[in-house]
């Protein structure tokens, strides 16, 4: 029932930003931010009131790491294997499934090293790899192991989700995780880019 | 990932300040129960809110076009990228316990 009124709010947003392309709603993105760093804040609260578990909140660490591993090394797997399937140049490949979610980054940088196509692509795969987040992590099994379906975008846009179906515990290696992937990301697609 | 460039700081010292908040409220209290209480429902409105906005934020950057001429291949390296992070991930966490 929770996962179909999230489902549906944001199919409603999706319908209304799309019938409102031309009409102003430039302050979206700041409110976005803003109700984040609420949320954020609201997990941190919720954690220290566990203080008593803080022994489980420090494997965290370890656990946010190692997703953040198994994330890198999955996602680049998959763009090799798409390169042998499509016969797409193994560079772009893997800076495509390098992006892990950050379109907003993968798209205009792949547009200025390989070209229009690859912003295109960049964009819309790491776009989609966001929205099919919000379907596929409520239908998981392993919370845990799950979080990595999300790539970067654990730490923000899909952090509620998480921490609404899988607690706070779960929402704390979530955003450890987004935080090592959006480090790394960068850091990927420029090495990417200097070998082509 | 619409609001990433350069908030990540912001949200970092937004999850401790909470963190030192929260702890400081267990010491002073016994009893908890109201506070959690209080910070799940804020929780939730604050997803639905939120989810809205994102979905708003989507509508306005969805480029049907663009969409349906790499749909597919999207679909596929999205699809693709999620399974495979999420076996790799499975895998690790086994390891690591």
């Amino acid at each position: 029932m929770f996962v179909a009124i999230i489902l549906l709010i944001l199919l409603a947003g999706i319908f209304l930003g799309f019938q409102t392309k031309d009409f102003t709603f430039s302050f979206s993105g700041e409110i976005i931010h803003w109700i984040l760093i609420l949320f954020v804040l609201l997990i941190g609260i919720d954690l220290g009131l566990m203080e008593s578990k803080m022994e489980r909140i420090r494997q965290s660490w370890k656990f946010g790491s190692v997703i953040a591993i198994g994330t890198v090394f999955g996602s680049m797997f998959a763009g090799l294997l798409i390169h042998f399937s499509m016969n797409i140049p193994l560079i772009l490949a893997i800076s495509v499934a390098a992006g892990m979610g950050w379109y907003s980054l993968t798209g205009p940088f792949l547009a200025k090293t390989f070209g229009a196509f690859a912003g295109a692509l960049g964009f819309t795969s790491n776009f989609l790899r966001e929205v099919f987040t919000f379907i596929l992590y409520p239908k998981l099994r392993d919370k845990t192991a799950g979080i990595s379906i999300g790539g970067a975008t654990t730490m923000d846009t899909t952090l509620p989700l998480i921490a609404r179906l899988s607690g706070s515990e779960n929402a704390l290696i979530a955003f450890i995780h987004g935080f090592f992937i959006s480090i790394l990301i960068p850091v990927l697609l420029t090495l990417l880019s200097a070998s082509a | 990932m619409v609001t990433k460039d350069g908030n990540m700081i912001e949200y970092l010292v937004s999850l401790i300040l909470g963190l030192i908040f929260g702890i400081l409220i267990e010491r002073s209290k016994k009893e908890n129960r109201r506070e959690r209480e209080l910070v799940s429902k804020g929780m939730t409105l604050s997803l639905f809110f939120l989810i809205f906005f994102l979905g708003l934020d989507i509508g306005r950057k969805l480029n049907l076009q663009e969409m349906a001429q790499i749909g597919q291949i999207s679909i596929l390296f999205a699809l693709m990228t999620m399974v495979f992070s999420y076996a790799f991930s499975k895998i690790l966490i086994r390891v690591a316990r």
